[in-house]
């Protein structure tokens, strides 16, 4: 057997099937993360159409300074990460708690009927939503304030009012995405060695007692996986959701505005690419920290658990 | 072993990284992305480089083929406007391409963009790499800021003389010299000399109704607005709101109190960096709008407006505008200025007679503005691939008579029919491609211009009053050079678009603490040092005009 082979290529051969398997991942992470990073240059350039992305001029950081400048940098976020950890943890919540219901449901079809019921708004567009919130709050022909009117009641000013919104994003954030990881969580719970739960009825173990002792243990690596995906994301606001959901509203940007939106909007209005990819970079920056920062922490308390 | 899991762990670490990355940055990117190729091709050859290209092809094929251009190769030019397509649009461009393939071997290819929309669609097709040829442009239509990011053809006087000697004939002078940025021209503005007054479209059957005489002021439209609110649950009065009009009613009563104003104030400079001069002073001090003393009473009036409910509570989200809430029978009344009136008001006439649409003065004792050339006129993409036929194509577009009056009538015996040499009546089917308002303003020609007769009843005369009193302003054709405050102006626009524009509409509860808030917010932007850049280059600008 020859010994001069490098240890990569004798690593592939023997692992092809392997390696074949994680290449499509690989592809569109390539294709879709690396590649476009170079763009990433646009934050320090000064954009024209002629030169483009690589062509134009350099500024420096000077692209940096609009988005401290215009005092947006500290409202957008927090409501980024604000936003987001509220999502995280109602959402959490009420998916294990879904899913724990679900799985202790007998009636067949009626369990499979249930979860099929709520895992259809996730397919449901956002700009749909959003015409539903419209729909159901404006001031002058929303369902919300006829009804109020008919049973006598002052109409509210919802579209003006910043309180409402909040509870209005966690509301439907919570509608399209509790379905969804529900069936995450019932996958991991029939997952569990259906010998545990006998043993504790041979013990006569009560359905609470069961859940807290055997089912929350046991679905425990799903949530904490689950959780470090999503710290990655934090700070990363789900886009077409606080665009589509307040309608871009101004009246109540202060407490709606995520960075994306900013982003956004700024590049809507300014069609200045350099400072608003910087404002993106920004983004980007933040979000590595937040993930290695999550990441220490899970690694400091449950070793086993960290990503990496 | 161990060592491995700890490269593969770094290796995760890195593609976790990298993929939040490349998912959270990207937002704005996707859009530039796709044409990297291209752009990274058209990067080495740098303007100058581009510009000789154009004179060196002008040149020796002037040599080798005394004839003109050439023309051989039969290309179909995309061409995009604003608004809505008429139904009968591609019916008249068969007829233009029609000429247009016997003379230049070319076809047009139109596109539209909506008013809806067409604030955040127009700055990114110049990025999206979309290939197409010719944009309508304005001054107050990104002319500036797409020419100075290279994103318009230049024009240039051999070209001119090449590709459209009609226009290098007939274009005025002066109209030339407004186009140019820097000394570069990327448009040809119309060759029309045009003016800009508001109107109230009014529903004649309401007015009757609650006994409204006449609504030719803020303050009458004040009464009929009340009339509307007590009677008519089911009306909007004024329907504002959209990208397009938020801030149509606060114009008029801030351009009321700055004409009745001792100091003549008029605005200057980027309109959303909110800079406002006294027209007397020459010493050109630039103040914010809120420093102003007129400001605040206007605003406390459009809260009062607001409260009354004259527009909707939830008027920041609209996304349709005022005419077109109007048309569709959900608002009383609209606020437009002359021309859409124009070109709607035949095709509301027929379709509802019943609600005898009327249509007032909303100048309120303000001149109109004589509008610069450059309120309207057409570009070439600086990537077009065929610039010089597109150029031809705008020549004929504006000089030829028979494509002119196509593209702005529509065709003759079924739009319109011909009334002496200047005039036209407009027919039935006018409703499909209606008079003067297909974006065709840009290519709008004195030499061929025909007015239409019967139209508005009463705007014949408004238009005399309108045209006797028509003054240019003094910082009309200034142009504000904002390179040196670039992130200031960014800052800035940001909150003209959140805080200013929501005072604009009355929403406040506090006038005078938000107003005092919108200062405080511009001061942290850098106004005061946009300010005083606009100062120092109005200042040049007066001693040179």
């Amino acid at each position: 057997m020859k010994k001069n082979t490098h240890p990569f290529l004798s690593d592939l051969k023997k692992n092809r099937t392997k390696w074949l398997m994680i290449m499509p991942a690989a592809i569109v992470v390539i294709l879709m993360c690396y590649i476009p990073m170079a763009g990433i240059v646009l934050a320090f350039k000064e954009f024209n159409y002629h030169g483009g992305i690589f062509g134009s001029p350099w500024v420096g950081f000077k692209n940096f300074t609009y988005f401290f400048q215009s005092g947006k940098a500290w409202t957008t976020t927090r409501n980024t990460i604000l936003y987001n950890a509220a999502f995280l943890c109602v959402n959490t919540v009420l998916q294990i708690t879904c899913a724990i219901l679900l799985s202790e449901l007998a009636g067949k079809y009626f369990k499979r009927i249930t979860q099929s019921v709520m895992f259809l708004p996730y397919f449901i567009s956002w700009v749909v939503v959003g015409a539903f919130i419209y729909n159901m709050f404006n001031y002058e022909f929303g369902a919300v304030n006829s009804f109020l009117k008919s049973v006598g009641m002052e109409p509210m000013d919802v579209y003006s009012n910043k309180a409402a919104w909040p509870v209005i994003l966690i509301v439907v954030s919570a509608f399209k995405n509790v379905g969804y990881g529900t069936v995450m969580y019932l996958a991991s719970i029939v997952g569990i060695d259906g010998e545990m739960f006998e043993a504790a009825d041979l013990d006569g173990a009560t359905m609470w007692q069961k859940i807290r002792y055997i089912t929350l243990p046991c679905i425990r690596p799903t949530v904490v996986i689950l959780f470090l995906m999503a710290i990655g994301t934090i700070m990363k606001g789900d886009f077409q959701m606080f665009w589509q959901v307040t309608g871009n509203n101004p009246m109540v940007l202060d407490v709606t505005d995520v960075i994306d939106t900013y982003v956004t909007r700024s590049l809507l209005n300014l069609q200045e690419f350099g400072m608003t990819s910087a404002a993106g970079l920004y983004q980007s920056g933040m979000s590595f920290v937040l993930v290695l920062i999550a990441n220490y922490a899970v690694k400091k308390v449950e070793p086993d658990y960290a990503l990496f | 072993m161990r060592k491995r899991t700890r490269i593969t762990g770094l290796l995760m670490a890195l593609l976790l990284g990298i993929s939040t990355l490349g998912g959270c940055g990207s937002k704005p990117e996707p859009t530039d992305v796709s044409d990297t190729p291209e752009t990274s091709s058209t990067s080495q050859e740098s303007e100058p480089v581009q510009e000789s290209e154009s004179d060196s092809e002008s040149e020796p094929e002037s040599g080798t083929e005394a004839a003109g251009p050439d023309i051989s190769e039969e290309v179909t030019l995309t061409m995009y406007l604003i608004g809505d397509r008429p139904v009968d649009n591609d019916e008249v461009f068969a007829k233009i391409n029609e000429k247009l393939k016997a003379e230049i071997n070319a076809t047009i290819d139109v596109k539209f963009m909506s008013w809806s929309e067409y604030e955040q669609k127009y700055p990114l097709i110049f990025a999206s790499g979309e290939d197409w040829d010719i944009i309508y442009t304005a001054d107050w239509c990104f002319y500036n800021a797409q020419a100075t990011k290279q994103g318009f053809w230049e024009i240039t006087q051999e070209a001119l003389d090449t590709y459209a000697p009609m226009t290098a004939q007939t274009i005025y002078p002066e109209a030339w010299e407004q186009a140019k940025v820097n000394g570069q021209v990327f448009m040809l503005p119309m060759n029309y000399k045009e003016i800009t007054s508001y109107v109230y479209m009014v529903r004649g059957d309401l007015m009757d109704k609650y006994e409204i005489q006449s609504v030719a002021s803020l303050d009458e439209a004040e009464a009929y607005m009340d009339a509307i609110v007590a009677n008519e649950p089911t009306l909007i009065p004024l329907d504002v709101g959209s990208d397009y009009d938020k801030l149509f009613v606060f114009d008029r009563m801030w351009e009321k109190a700055n004409w009745e104003s001792e100091e003549k104030v008029a605005g200057i400079g980027n309109w959303q960096a909110i800079g406002s001069v006294s027209e007397l002073d020459d010493n050109a001090e630039v103040k914010g709008n809120y420093d102003q003393a007129q400001f605040q009473p206007i605003i406390e009036r459009l809260k009062d407006w607001r409260d009354r409910g004259f527009w909707s509570k939830n008027a920041v989200v609209n996304t349709q505008n005022n005419t077109e809430s109007f048309q569709a029978g959900k608002s009383a009344l609209a606020l437009c200025n002359a021309n859409t009136a124009k070109s709607i008001y035949a095709q509301m006439a027929t379709e509802h007679p019943e609600w005898d649409v009327r249509v007032f003065d909303a100048q309120d004792g303000v001149p109109p503005v004589l509008n610069s050339y450059l309120a309207n006129g057409m570009s070439i993409f600086s990537k077009s691939k065929h610039p010089e036929r597109a150029l031809m194509a705008l020549d004929y577009l504006r000089n030829d008579a028979e494509v002119n009056s196509l593209f702005c009538y529509g065709i003759e015996g079924k739009h319109w029919q011909a009334s002496g040499e200047n005039a036209l009546v407009s027919l039935p089917d006018s409703s499909n491609y209606a008079y003067d308002g297909n974006c065709n303003w840009g290519v709008r020609n004195d030499a061929n211009w025909r007015v239409v007769e019967g139209g508005i009843p009463g705007l014949e005369e408004l238009n005399a009053v309108w045209k006797e009193n028509a003054r240019s302003r003094r910082y009309q054709t200034f142009v504000f050079d904002d390179t040196n405050v670039k992130n200031e102006i960014a800052a800035m626009t940001e909150i003209f678009n959140s805080d200013y524009k929501l005072l604009g509409l009355g929403f406040t509860d506090d006038p005078a603490g938000d107003i005092a808030k919108l200062k405080d917010r511009m001061t942290a932007a850098g106004a005061d040092t946009v300010y005083a850049e606009m100062q120092k280059q109005a200042q040049e600008f007066l001693k040179t005009n």
